[in-house]
């Protein structure tokens, strides 16, 4: 073996032998921290702050660098040949000198820097014992202190789950709690934990696991028992429910209530932003573009067109239904879907029509996909009867279009006038205000003549009180939007006759909006007319053959509900003992949560305060001016009954 | 009259709300005939997503055609129902396998909830006349339109114990869509139920 | 020199004897003050009960207590002219009074003199703070042991009063939207409704047992339109029994019931969120208690033992469908107070006693009006020095003469 191999092996045996001293001073650093937080934790007696547990690691990090900042000659030969040189005197810089890379080598020189490896063994060993000593005592004082789980708690890193705890000392299992949520793997959202938690919100599905020091405690989850495991600290794991619940932990006669709250995750917003509008056609050709907008809180399944084609008349009908543009979105919470659906080959006839939808589900692995869809746009195509009733090409208006713009002909000058007021003159003022009113009330007239065709209207009559007139019974189905349009109209000009421009504007507005709509999208209301018969009411009058029978009704429930939560409520907050008030305050706010929301939410900061030691006078006062308040329950349709 | 009850159709913009025009008439003719409620000469119709629906706490909606709500109408209509309004849904078609059936039924579920059946003892079926078989099977059924089927029973989404949405496959629309003068020509009229639909949305 | 000075401190010892022994004999020209803001109040009153004095003047930042405020009247009914006075004090007065419904609630009024805010608080903490000046009453579901209001000085305190035990509502009506809506807003408040809707010539539909309309199983029975007119004398009967009855819209004009109706619904009729007629005819006992304008809407009278309100609202259910969220609720509540208005309620009067429910208007009523003496009124105060400076006057005047005496030697 020549010097120069030598010495690459005596630094393979160094690097390891630095390597495993870093480790163990390292390990025993860790250690050591974690006993110094024991003693520190059992000295003050209270839970060591989450943020101090990276301590013990940190330290063992450090440590093991610095031992191999001292201990690590470095890498080149030369280095290393000096270490070896340090332990063995009698080379007398021969092997240094060998591992000069500059050095011829010779034979001579190699006889001079040979050297036995077992003079590494001394020093080798000196580090390998010296680390294996720090860790044997430190691990012995761990043992001692916090017994084998604790020992093992804080060689992985957990010697806060200690601080408090040893072998002899009584502990309140219910103080310190810790609760730590595990949302589902489909909603993407880190892992959280609670400390000393009076309400747990989470996403339903979520694994939630709530621990705590001691042992001897049960759990109930509502009435029902849960499996605690014990140990060190005990356990419950429990998954978030549907439903609000309480988690109720008991320890002796001591109680202590937690909310689980859970988060419906929403389905999907879907809006179809092409095609804008209904349309009718007169033929089906051309290609719809479709286009749609998905908006979700946790993320985006998949989604898709789907449209459905139907035909038929009098009493027989058919349909299909098609989809396309499927596109899938890995958890996305936004997306698009586009799709063009070509009317050729479809070959839609007369009366025949295409309803299209855009669909998004999420990715709700829990409770099932949340399914989220568009409004509806519907192209069809007109029969034959109905040409001459109303216009076929797509968009076009079946109010005129100079209509629309009278109408905002006359916002404009009302909005000049209003600002001119100020400096103008009454007299002048008045006249330009009745001459928009007027012009008001012939745009109004003509949509009362579109509205209600062959119907007379009184001329020029200006009528300062009454309401226009209702829907009249016999004359067909009437266009809800230029009704809206007639019915804003007339409020204008009750406005404008009394001079009270800025009351107007809103009405002229509104009116126009309506003309708007009226002129994009109606085609429902222009159908061939739907025949009407008037019942003669008095000349059938208790004519039926058939005589009913009486019946018998059953009583509606009342909300007692809300007078039963009072009541408690008034019970809980007289509680002296700030624990207990916040017990039956918690269990109070589960029900609440469901029935009187607004009240759940108000109570929530007032039992953190009690739990916290903290004045609850001011949470109180607002919960209890919720509850006050507080009448109708409006149930969504989780909470309908069957019978 | 200003208390008395007014017929009302719902319109929808996604199909062909106005295929049976002749069961408002005809039900107004029963309801005076059997009873001395107050009823008006004449039905309305009024669109799903008017606040005007709100004026009429009982709407009945029929069709062949798909049934979609646009997101206007499932509010409007949803928020009627939360007041104390009722909905009466009829399939024109008559078919459980049908563009109509299969639409509202996802429509209801998903703006109020899923349709239960409704049991034949319910109080609907004595408010006014009684029919101790549950709802009247109708000529259709009868004669193998539409699914072929005779449905023995009613849906409805029920809340505290009230309907809130009755929904029929028996094509009551065709049954009772004809002129009311032709009821003489019937030994049994057979628009009766309506007027038991008509006095349970009354007094429940 | 000497002996002039010698002269003046003899003056001045028997000056100060005189005055002392004037002190003695005269107690009623010294006037104590008690001041409640130094705390003293009790010591004072014990002091000026042990030694009577002619006049006593109290100056107070805040109200005494019932117990002062009645030992001042004590000492005032003795012969003591007792007046109060200091800075303004804010008069602040509580109620709490049962509501005649299901749901038990409380209805906490309160009142003031000035613009003060006043604090509501009961045995649970602050409750509210309104204006004083404007008298205001809420409802309380949660109301507990008393109720206090205090404001600038005083504090009001009154128990709450002990929920009231309701009973049966009958309606009678025509089945139609009105009855259905009144019976469900009646329904979904609490009450437990019997009902008789009517729907053919013999055919109704019926809800609850066939009791015969008394106070025993009735609070209150409720006629929406003709369909109550074949009730028209069990009603009359009931009513002047103790019982109560709301008769809405065209039942107010039910000959039947024109007897004990406090006004009868006309023909014009008017708009808003309820719709329905103007009354007419108000009865000269009648109570208007709801107006549109100037326009009477809903009034009430007292009928032998009973009350009758008359609404001319037909349409009420149309208030109901408004699409605003708080609708149904409002209809509840409107429908709810009717009734409650009205409603038999089969215990003694529960009015709560005990508390000190209107503290300064009590202090007024025990002592008189607040003078306007204050700090600085003269009033009978005495202007003799204090027995303590007379006496200490007394001996160092005798003690300069002796003094004075014994130097002449040294002069």
């Amino acid at each position: 073996m020549t010097a120069r191999q030598g010495i690459i092996r005596a630094r393979t045996y160094l690097a390891l032998s630095v390597a495993l001293a870093a480790a163990g001073w390292g390990a025993a650093a860790a250690l050591a921290t974690g006993v110094l937080l024991v003693l520190v934790g059992r000295a003050t007696g209270a839970e060591l702050p989450a943020s101090l547990s990276p301590l013990p690691a940190l330290a063992g990090v450090l440590s093991a660098g610095f031992v191999v900042f001292r201990a690590w000659p470095g890498r080149s030969l030369q280095r290393v040949a000096l270490w070896v040189e340090e332990h063995e005197p009698a080379l007398a810089f021969a092997l240094v000198t060998a591992s000069d890379p500059s050095v011829q080598p010779s034979s001579s020189l190699e006889r001079a820097a040979a050297f036995n490896l077992r003079v590494l063994r001394r020093p080798l060993s000196r580090m390998l014992l010296g680390a294996g000593a720090a860790v044997a005592l430190t691990a012995a004082t761990a043992w001692v202190l916090t017994g084998p789980d604790g020992a093992r708690d804080m060689l992985a890193g957990r010697a806060l789950e200690t601080s408090s705890g040893g072998a002899g000392e009584s502990i309140d299992p219910l103080k310190g709690i810790r609760a730590a949520i595990a949302p589902p793997a489909y909603a993407r959202i880190r892992a959280s934990t609670i400390d000393e938690p009076s309400t747990i919100t989470a996403l339903r599905g979520s694994r939630i696991t709530v621990t705590g020091h001691g042992s001897d405690v049960e759990a109930f989850l509502g009435d029902g028992a849960m499996r605690v495991s014990t140990g060190r600290r005990w356990g419950v794991e429990l998954t978030m429910p549907a439903q609000a619940v309480a988690l109720t932990l008991r320890h002796g006669g001591s109680r202590r209530v937690i909310v689980l709250e859970p988060r419906a995750d929403a389905a999907p917003r879907v809006r179809l932003t092409s095609p804008p509008r209904d349309t009718i056609m007169q033929r089906a050709s051309g290609v719809i573009r479709v286009l749609a907008a998905i908006e979700e809180d946790i993320g985006i399944a998949d989604g898709y067109i789907e449209y459905m084609l139907s035909s038929g008349a009098e009493e027989t009908f058919s349909a299909r239904t098609v989809v396309t543009g499927t596109r899938e979105f890995r958890g996305a919470t936004r997306g698009d879907l586009s799709a063009a659906i070509d009317l050729g080959p479809l070959r839609l006839g007369p009366g025949d029509l295409i309803s299209i939808r855009a669909v998004a589900r999420d990715a709700n692995s829990v409770s099932g996909r949340g399914v989220g869809v568009s409004d509806t746009r519907t192209y069809r195509v007109a029969r034959r009867d109905e040409y001459d009733l109303l216009t076929v090409e797509a968009g076009a208006p079946i109010v005129p279009e100079s209509t629309v713009v009278s109408q905002r002909m006359l916002i404009l000058r009302a909005e000049a006038l209003l600002r001119e007021q100020p400096v103008l003159a009454r007299d002048s003022s008045l006249t330009r205000v009745r001459g928009i009113a007027a012009d008001q009330i012939r745009l109004r007239e003509r949509v009362h003549d579109i509205i209600y065709p062959g119907h007379s209207h009184p001329e020029g009559e200006i009528e300062a009180t009454g309401e226009p007139e209702d829907v009249e019974e016999g004359t067909g189905p009437i266009n809800p939007h230029l009704k809206t349009a007639y019915e804003e109209m007339w409020s204008a000009a009750r406005e404008l006759q009394i001079a009270e421009v800025a009351a107007a504007v809103p009405f002229m507005r509104a009116a126009a909006a309506a003309l708007d709509r009226a002129r994009l999208a109606n085609r429902y209301f222009l159908r061939s007319g739907v025949s009407r018969v008037v019942v003669d009411v008095p000349r059938v009058r208790l004519q039926g053959k058939d005589k009913g029978s009486s019946a018998t009704r059953t009583p509606r429930a009342s909300e007692r509900a809300l007078q039963e939560i009072a009541r408690d409520f008034a019970r809980a907050a007289a509680i002296p003992e700030p624990g207990a008030a916040a017990n039956e305050l918690s269990l109070i706010r589960v029900r609440a949560l469901a029935e009187l929301p607004k009240f759940a939410a108000a109570l929530a900061p007032a039992i953190e305060a009690l739990r916290r030691g903290r004045d609850p006078g001011a949470a109180m006062a607002s919960a209890r001016s919720e509850l006050d308040r507080a009448d109708a329950v409006a149930r969504d349709g989780a909470g309908w009954s069957r019978w | 009259m200003v208390s008395e009850f007014v017929f009302c159709t719902g319109q929808y913009a996604s199909g062909d709300w106005e295929s049976a025009p002749l069961v408002a008439s005809n039900l107004i003719d029963s309801v005076a005939r059997y009873t001395s409620l107050d009823v008006a000469a004449t039905g309305v119709t009024v669109p799903l997503d008017s606040p005007r629906l709100f004026e009429h706490p009982l709407v009945y909606l029929t069709g062949h055609l798909p049934f979609r709500l646009s997101a206007a109408e499932r509010a409007n209509v949803k928020a009627y129902t939360d007041r104390g309004g009722m909905v009466f849904i009829d399939d024109h078609n008559h078919d459980v396998g049908g563009i109509f059936h299969k639409t509202a039924t996802e429509e209801i579920a998903r703006t109020w909830s899923p349709l239960s059946q409704l049991p034949n003892t319910h109080r609907l079926y004595s408010a006014f006349f009684e029919f101790d078989e549950g709802p009247p099977a109708t000529s259709h059924e009868l004669n193998g339109w539409g699914d072929n089927l005779i449905h023995p029973h009613l849906s409805a989404v029920v809340r505290d114990g009230r309907i809130v949405v009755l929904y029929s496959s028996k094509d009551y629309s065709s049954e009772w869509n004809y002129h009311p003068e032709n009821k003489k020509f019937s030994s049994v009229d057979n628009t009766r139920f309506g007027v038991n639909i008509i006095v349970y949305a009354l007094t429940s | 020199m000497r002996s002039r000075a010698e002269w003046a401190l003899r003056a001045a010892a028997l000056t100060a004897l005189a005055l002392l022994i004037w002190t003695v004999v005269r107690p009623a020209a010294l006037q104590p003050r008690i001041s409640d803001s130094r705390g003293g109040i009790e010591t004072a009153l014990v002091n000026a009960t042990r030694r009577p004095v002619a006049a006593l003047d109290v100056v107070v930042d805040s109200v005494p207590t019932a117990l002062h405020r009645d030992w001042l009247a004590a000492i005032r009914a003795a012969g003591t002219k007792v007046s109060w006075s200091g800075r303004a004090l804010s008069p602040v007065a509580v109620a709490t009074s049962p509501v005649a419904e299901p749901e038990g609630r409380i209805r906490v009024s309160v009142a003031g003199g000035d613009s003060t805010e006043v604090v509501l608080s009961d045995q649970l903490g602050a409750i509210d703070t309104v204006q004083a000046a404007i008298p205001s009453s809420r409802l309380l579901r949660t109301a507990t042991g008393w109720v206090s209001a205090s404001a600038r000085g005083s504090r009001a305190v009154t128990p709450v009063a002990n929920p009231v035990q309701v009973r049966r509502v009958l309606v009678l009506a025509s089945a139609g939207w009105e009855s259905k809506f009144v019976v469900a807003a009646l329904e979904e408040a609490g009450w437990t409704v019997d009902a008789r809707l009517r729907i053919a010539p013999g055919v109704e539909t019926r809800q609850g047992p066939d009791y015969p309309l008394d106070t025993a199983r009735y609070s209150a029975v409720i006629a929406l339109d003709a369909a109550a007119a074949p009730s028209a004398g069990a009603i009359e009967r009931y009513v002047n029994a103790g019982g109560g009855a709301v008769l809405a819209g065209p039942a107010s004009r039910l000959a039947g019931l024109a007897r004990i109706a406090p006004a009868v619904a006309g023909a014009r009729r008017v708009a808003g969120p309820r719709t329905g007629f103007v009354l007419g005819a108000l009865k000269g006992d009648a109570v208007v208690l709801e107006r549109q304008g100037a326009l009477p809407l809903v009034a009430a009278r007292r009928s032998g033992a009973g009350r009758v309100i008359a609404s001319g609202y037909d349409e009420t259910w149309r208030s109901r469908m408004r699409r605003t969220a708080e609708a149904p609720a409002e209809h509840r509540e409107w429908w709810t107070a009717l009734v409650s208005a009205v409603a038999f309620v089969p215990t003694a009067d529960a009015r709560a006693s005990g508390g000190d429910a209107a503290p300064v208007a009590a202090l007024t009523a025990a002592l008189g009006p607040q003078s306007r003496m204050g700090a600085g009124s003269a009033g009978a105060r005495s202007r003799v020095p204090p027995v303590w400076m007379l006496f200490g006057t007394l001996l160092a005047s005798l003690l300069g003469e002796v003094v004075s005496r014994r130097y002449r030697g040294l002069a």
